[in-house]
């Protein structure tokens, strides 16, 4: 298995920008389309332009946000494209972990939309949006730090992540399959980045 | 400071922050939005059909701590019924690798192996 690092990124922002950029004008200018029309028709006339101008100012803030959250995961170097590769427990917990996520992030989304909404049409819930958009924050900020030492190998070397990564692994025994297909277990870690030689004396390595 | 330090510190830092369980933690923030919500929606009509209910008078930090609590009673269940990761085996070699008088590389390859072997073991 050959050692060489590689600069392959999981979300590769440098080889498709045009693509990417173009894909998200797209998509904003129809979600505008259709909340402009939404809103047109929710609201008596008198509130129209109120409601208008607050759609698309939280549109905005979303879109920015959203493009933010996307650069930002796309600086963050993930190693080689081996590790990508290798299905390893802590790729599987990674995942999971992700997925469990994704239902609390969708519903703080949606409070802290109406939130902000609410805000610019006069009501006074600026401190319910802050709070809802500080926890998706953070939540996002986990998400890419876990993902980051995951993939770079790091996850399960501190007693925290090693008990989080035990619990998992006890808890899921019976769901999940741990084999490889070939009737092996796959690796519980992926192997470190930047720290091979020690993997390969631990004998985590292929 | 290495990556792997500075990571490994907000990683913990996150973790505490959420309790150990992000998902849980979260959901428990937005249940708490909603119930302040509903306080300051209903708390007029409420106060004024009964005089001693009055939802206004608790903070929203306060409804934000009974989301938490409320979404975290499973994990405060599991405590009474089990150990942390389920075996006192696994968590006493834990502990001793934590306390034990190793080296920063020896500890976390102690680590790897101690997850490869309950791997090995459970599958």
């Amino acid at each position: 298995m050959s050692n060489k690092p590689s600069t392959s990124r999981i979300v590769d922002f440098k080889k498709r920008p045009i693509t990417i950029i173009l894909g998200l004008a797209v998509s904003m200018m129809a979600i505008l389309l259709a909340l402009v029309a939404f809103m047109s028709w929710l609201f008596p006339p008198e509130f129209r332009s109120q409601a208008i101008y607050a759609g698309v100012i939280v549109l905005l803030f979303w879109s920015l946000a959203s493009a933010g959250y996307s650069l930002l995961e796309s600086l963050i170097d993930t190693s080689s494209a081996e590790s990508v590769r290798m299905k390893a427990i802590s790729r599987v917990y990674l995942e999971q972990r992700i997925r469990r996520n994704r239902i609390p992030k969708m519903i703080l989304n949606m409070l802290s939309i109406g939130a902000l909404t609410s805000y610019f049409m006069g009501q006074d819930t600026l401190l319910y949006f802050s709070v809802c958009w500080i926890t998706v924050v953070s939540l996002c900020v986990q998400e890419l730090v876990v993902k980051y030492r995951v993939l770079m190998g790091w996850f399960g070397t501190t007693k925290r992540e090693a008990r989080a990564l035990i619990r998992f692994i006890v808890h899921n025994s019976e769901d999940i399959d741990f084999t490889d297909g070939l009737g092996g277990l796959i690796k519980a870690l992926v192997a470190e980045q930047g720290n091979i030689e020690a993997s390969v004396t631990a004998g985590v390595r292929a | 400071m290495s990556r792997d330090d500075i990571s490994g510190v907000l990683n913990n830092a996150s973790d505490i922050l959420f309790t150990s369980d992000p998902a849980r933690s979260s959901l428990g923030v937005a249940f708490g939005m909603v119930l302040a919500l509903v306080a300051r929606v209903f708390g007029p009509a409420l106060r004024s059909w009964r005089e001693f209910i009055d939802l206004d008078a608790a903070p929203w930090y306060g409804w934000l701590c009974l989301g938490i609590l409320i979404m975290h009673i499973p994990t405060v269940l599991s405590l009474f019924k089990q150990n942390p990761v389920g075996d006192s085996e696994i968590d006493k070699v834990l502990d001793l690798i934590d306390r034990g008088n190793f080296s920063d590389q020896e500890k976390r390859r102690q680590y790897r192996m101690l997850i490869e072997r309950v791997l090995a073991k459970l599958v």
